[in-house]
């Protein structure tokens, strides 16, 4: 059983970490610093500290001290070149004096250093590299738990905590970073080798497992838990001594977790740092397996240690001691970061040397070390400066430079931390806070309590990207054709989430397609696939007030059988959607909608009951916000009206050429005729055996038919329209061919060609508004926005020569910006490429002359108002 | 004759469909025997749309197995002591009913597909199962 | 932003399932002011303290309710439907 490191075989022991075996395989040099490219080794060997970060399986800055070892696993060292034994760039050391702290706010005032800096200082900062983009994707998954308290630590506090709320009858979580080690107890559900990397509002805890199955690299679990028990206990720091960064120099958890877990003996002659005089309980442990104790000082005795790659000595005012093991009995620091992301205050205690909460919020409890961290090693606190007495391992902050820092004016602790970058690393404080606000209390001469903390933020530790974005199921839209559309070489686009036909491979090249089935509608008969429009259904006595007051426009006298172009604006007149309304005629066949939820018992508008209903379209986009607006209108308005969103009860389709009117009496009874079925109006019958709300509506332009069904009747209504056209070449046809033709009849699409600033009289809409109507959203903005000049308008225009202008290209008039294009296409109708842009008003008149950049060059083209296609609508009259 | 949402996701998986009140339903995908075990002993999803009423924008799924909780639960935050409820599962509004084999899930029609290969996912650990008509009468029974 | 919501339809549900839908407000009447019609289009209070606010339950059941939240904190006092 072997992991590879750097490609080489390292032996794995059953309880292996990924750093406890390469530590017994010899390694000692575990990763180099992030500034000076410093050696270092394991420090805490419990996953708080940079100090052992490493790439595991292509993923960078794995904490290797707390990742299982697994038989075939790839690590690999980050941070040095060529070697973690020699790195080049340790020469860095040797330039401090370059690197004040601030360097970059000192050095790189000047934009034009800074890019000559850049791309040199992107080479060399930085941790660990982010996997190539052909690297196996690891697996990611998120979870949702409630629990009635959620307990944080599964140390003896902890788990007392959880029997005894479990004994209560309540629900119980744990969760503990270590490994499951006991069968457990089945009164509360252990979530081992989890952390919990931040407290939120409302009791949301966010907890990362590992490997939470075989199947997943890492699992979000989101836990809401009506009380939360904090039994996070504390954690040891460092001390600050000259070069207290060698490998070596150790925290005496570390060694203790060395010994007891991993049954490795690391090294062969200790020095004890410790306030505790007489034998140590460290000391016992290290003589247990043979390790020779050379001497135990305390903190405040010493003076530096000595060695280059490994810690050799340690010179003290007591006389120096040659050894291969510093054991640092650190401060204990509460583990309360949780505790003040809920709100709790961190109070400074003199004796117990440390931060301990108070004012914990209601709900949330702490117990055990964290609640009053042992009082043990309150040891001289803080170091003098030293350029080589490192406060923060992370970033290579020394004492020196929290000192500068504090003389150069950044005394207020939140300043210092942005400054220095100190408690800004991958411990996020945990290393570093304590040492980083002594110093600058004693510098600033201020008490410790009034110089305060840092704010602890969640996530800490921090969390994989992976992680945060979870599982890769982004959900899609298929609407009920979306096979056959595949079937017929549909070419897809994104839509929300809808997948639409972009158009259908039908040629060599896009372009042929598309005119393909432009053609087949403009001379015989095509049909698209609309199920993706919003569509909605109103029901109840009042349906007819609320449109009136919603809309623009009128609709309480919409007579039954016939439809209207519908724009929707909001308070400021700006046009939110458009669409159209409809008003079944009533018919005796009643479908009932059944809401699953039960609470609205809304009849059917494809098969229309009564007089009262309407039939909503939407835009694609819009549904959602439409419908909402509808409702809010309503909203303790105390009117009789139910919404029924029937956007995925439905399937549609757009038949439209000149051949519809033939493909479809085909499939129908219902008469089709101009005297029998008019421009404008709809009717309830069966297509093909399948009950259907047909509109005469014509978005592209020609004869056609709007036709609203079950979506379960989706492919057999669209099979059964594919056969009856085919003797007269029907041709399914997609968003793209759909956009050329409607641009042709100059029809806007909401929010392509407007904007959160278009009004309809600026889109050349104003017709739509009435205001005669004695109130409306809207009519008090549009009133003002009628009778101002209006500064731009929604034109035509057609290309003078044969140059297409991409979407949203500027348009100038005399060299100056005038204005932007909002769609442009080659038309075949008109033999040049014709679009519809904003203009300023100066430029609106028929004819005028613009320019407009294609390519980077300005072209002429003419402006218009007149629709480019079948101006007076002729041809959806035929 | 009417379809599922998931009518050609059914007919790739191999199912055995037949004709029910003028729908067409997968009775089974392999043996249903094994499909009514592989449920027992976990968990697995079986597509019930058939079942619905006129006009219904959803598609109606049933999740069942001793393991349902635990899949659901990577896709939703709802509270599954739930009897019925509205939330989001796999990103999409649902309605999800407690049933006696485990929840019944109403998904919007167009999501379905999207939502079913979720649960799926999701189920992987689990070792999920479509299962068939027959299974799950099998399992009612 | 993960504070509860008690929708008064479907319980305490998390922040993330609503649409927030912006401060109570009350719409001047045809032929008001200009000054009034200008407060209620273009202007918010952004109370820093409790305020009464629009909520719709856009993962759940689909109603808006109003809802009485101290915006420093996130708490929310008490939700109910429009009268
Ligand atoms: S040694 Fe691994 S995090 Fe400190
Ligand atoms: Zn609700």
């Amino acid at each position: 059983m072997d992991i590879r490191f750097n490609g080489k075989a390292i032996p794995i022991q059953e309880g292996d970490t990924v750093a406890s075996a390469l530590y017994r395989a010899g390694q000692r040099i575990f990763t180099r610093s992030f500034k000076y490219h410093r050696p270092r080794g394991l420090l805490c060997c419990s996953g708080h500290c940079p100090n052992c970060l490493m790439n595991v399986d292509g993923i960078p800055n794995v904490r290797t001290c707390i990742t299982p070892a697994r038989a075939g696993m790839a690590v690999k060292h980050q941070n040095a070149r060529p070697s973690l034994d020699f790195d080049y760039l340790a020469i860095a050391q040797q330039f401090d004096w370059m690197m004040p702290v601030g360097w970059y706010y000192k050095n790189f005032t000047n934009p034009r250093m800074w890019h000559l800096a850049e791309a040199q200082i992107r080479k060399v900062a930085g941790l660990g590299d982010p996997p190539p983009p052909d690297a196996p994707e690891a697996v990611y998954e998120h979870a949702h738990m409630q629990a009635g308290v959620a307990v944080i630590g599964a140390g003896p506090a902890g788990l007392n905590a959880a029997r005894e709320a479990a004994s209560q009858g309540e629900r119980v979580v744990v969760v503990d970073d270590q490994p499951r080690t006991t069968p457990g107890d089945s009164s509360y559900t252990l979530l081992s080798r989890s952390y919990c990397f931040g407290l939120y509002e409302g009791n949301l805890l966010g907890v990362l497992q590992s490997e939470p199955h075989s199947g997943a690299r890492e699992r979000l679990v989101h836990i809401r838990a009506k009380r939360i028990v904090v039994a996070t206990g504390a954690y040891e720091a460092p001390l600050t001594f000259k070069n207290n960064d060698l490998p070596g120099i150790m925290l005496s958890t570390a060694v203790w977790r060395l010994i007891h877990r991993h049954g490795i003996q690391p090294g062969t002659s200790a020095v004890i740092i410790s306030n505790e005089t007489g034998d140590s309980a460290i000391a016992a442990e290290l003589r247990n397996v043979g390790i020779a104790v050379v001497a135990t000082v305390p903190p405040s005795d010493v003076l530096e240690a000595t060695g280059s790659k490994h810690v050799t000595g340690l010179r003290t005012r007591r006389g120096a001691f040659a050894c291969d093991l510093v054991v640092m009995c650190g401060h204990r620091i509460p583990d309360a970061g949780l505790l003040s992301q809920a709100g709790a205050k961190l109070e400074w205690s003199a004796e117990a040397g440390a931060f301990v909460p108070t004012e914990l919020p209601p709900n949330i409890t702490a117990v055990g070390d964290v609640a009053h961290a042992l009082v043990r090693a309150a040891s001289t606190l803080v170091s003098m400066p030293n350029k080589r007495t490192f406060v923060c391992f992370c970033n290579d902050v020394t004492s020196q430079d929290i000192c500068d820092s504090v003389a150069e004016g950044f005394d207020h602790i939140e300043l210092l931390k942005r400054y220095t970058t100190t408690t800004m690393g991958p411990c996020q404080g945990r290393m570093c806070q304590l040492q980083a606000i002594g110093i600058c209390a004693r510098e600033t001469g201020r008490a410790i309590q009034e110089t305060g903390v840092t704010t602890s933020r969640p996530p800490n530790p921090g969390v994989t990207l992976g992680a945060l974005g979870g599982a890769r199921h982004h959900p899609i839209r298929r609407t009920p054709m979306h096979y056959q559309h595949e079937e017929l070489g549909a070419v897809w686009m994104d839509m929300g989430d809808w997948k639409r036909p972009r158009y259908y491979k039908s040629a060599q090249t896009e372009r042929e397609s598309i005119l393909r089935e432009y053609h087949a509608v403009r001379q015989a008969v095509g049909v698209i696939d609309v199920s993706t429009l919003g569509k909605l259904s109103l029901k109840g006595r009042d349906s007819g007030k609320l449109l009136d007051k919603v809309y623009t426009n009128r609709f309480s006298d919409l007579k039954p059988g016939r439809v209207r172009y519908a724009v929707l604006c909001d308070e400021a007149g700006i046009i939110l959607d458009d669409g159209t309304i409809s008003r079944p005629l009533a018919d005796a066949r009643g479908y009932n909608t059944g809401d699953p939820g039960g609470t609205r018992s809304v009849a059917p508008s494809v098969s229309a009951g009564t007089i009262d209903d309407f039939f909503i379209t939407t835009t694609t986009g819009n549904l959602d916000f439409v419908e909402q607006w509808l409702e809010w209108w309503l909203a303790g308005a105390g009117w009789d009206v139910q919404i029924n969103n029937l956007t995925s009860a439905l399937a549609a389709v757009n038949l439209a050429g000149p051949k519809a009117r033939e493909v479809l009496s085909a499939l129908t009874s219902c008469g089709l005729s101009n005297a029998e079925f008019p421009y404008m109006a709809c009717r309830n019958a069966e297509v093909a055996g399948v009950p259907a709300l047909l509109m005469r509506i014509g978005f592209v332009g020609e004869t056609g038919w709007e036709i609203h069904y079950p979506a379960e009747s989706g492919e057999h209504l669209w099979s059964a329209l594919m056969d009856a056209g085919r003797p007269f070449g029907i041709c399914p046809f997609g968003v793209e061919a759909q956009r050329l033709l409607r641009l042709e009849k100059r029809h806007v699409i909401v929010g392509v060609d407007t904007d959160a600033l278009t009004s309809p009289y600026e889109a050349g809409m104003a017709w739509v508004v009435k205001h005669d109507k004695a109130d409306f959203i809207g009519k008090f903005a549009l009133g003002k926005l009628e009778s101002a000049q209006a500064q731009q308008s929604l034109v035509g225009f057609t290309m003078n020569a044969n140059q297409i202008p991409e979407d949203g290209a500027a348009i100038l008039v005399n060299g100056a910006l005038a204005g932007r294009v909002t769609s442009a296409r080659y038309s075949p109708a008109v033999e040049k490429a014709i679009g519809l842009a904003w203009v300023t008003a100066g430029a609106a008149a028929e004819g005028a002359q613009i320019e407009i950049r294609v390519a980077g060059a300005p072209v002429r083209a003419t402006v218009t108002q007149r629709v480019f296609y079948d101006p007076d609508g002729a041809r959806l009259r035929m | 004759m009417k379809r599922s949402a998931l009518h050609r996701w059914h007919e790739k998986a191999g199912a055995t469909l037949a004709e029910e009140n003028g729908w067409y339903v997968p009775l089974r995908y392999s043996n249903a025997e094994q499909e009514a075990g592989a449920v027992r002993g976990s968990v697995g999803i079986c597509d019930l749309s058939h079942l619905h009423e006129p006009l219904s924008p959803y598609a109606r799924f049933l999740i069942a197995g001793p393991n349902t909780r635990a899949v659901l639960s990577k896709l939703t935050s709802l509270n599954l002591d739930l009897t019925k409820a509205y939330g989001s599962v796999a990103h999409v509004r649902s309605l999800v009913t407690r049933h006696e084999l485990g929840f019944l899930l109403m998904i919007p029609r167009d999501y379905a597909e999207s939502v079913w290969e979720s649960l799926l996912h999701a189920g992987e650990e689990f070792h999920i199962t479509v299962f068939g008509l027959e299974a799950s009468r099998r399992l009612e029974a | 932003m993960s504070f509860l919501l008690a929708c008064p339809e479907c319980g305490e549900r998390s922040a993330y399932e609503f649409r927030f839908g912006g401060e109570v407000k009350s719409r001047p009447q045809q032929g008001d002011s200009e000054e009034a019609w200008f407060q209620y289009i273009y202007t918010k209070t952004n109370e820093a303290g409790e305020q009464e606010e629009w909520w719709f339950h856009r993962n759940g059941c689909r109603k808006w309710f109003q809802a009485l939240r101290d915006t420093r904190t996130n708490t929310v006092i008490a939700t109910w439907y429009p009268e």
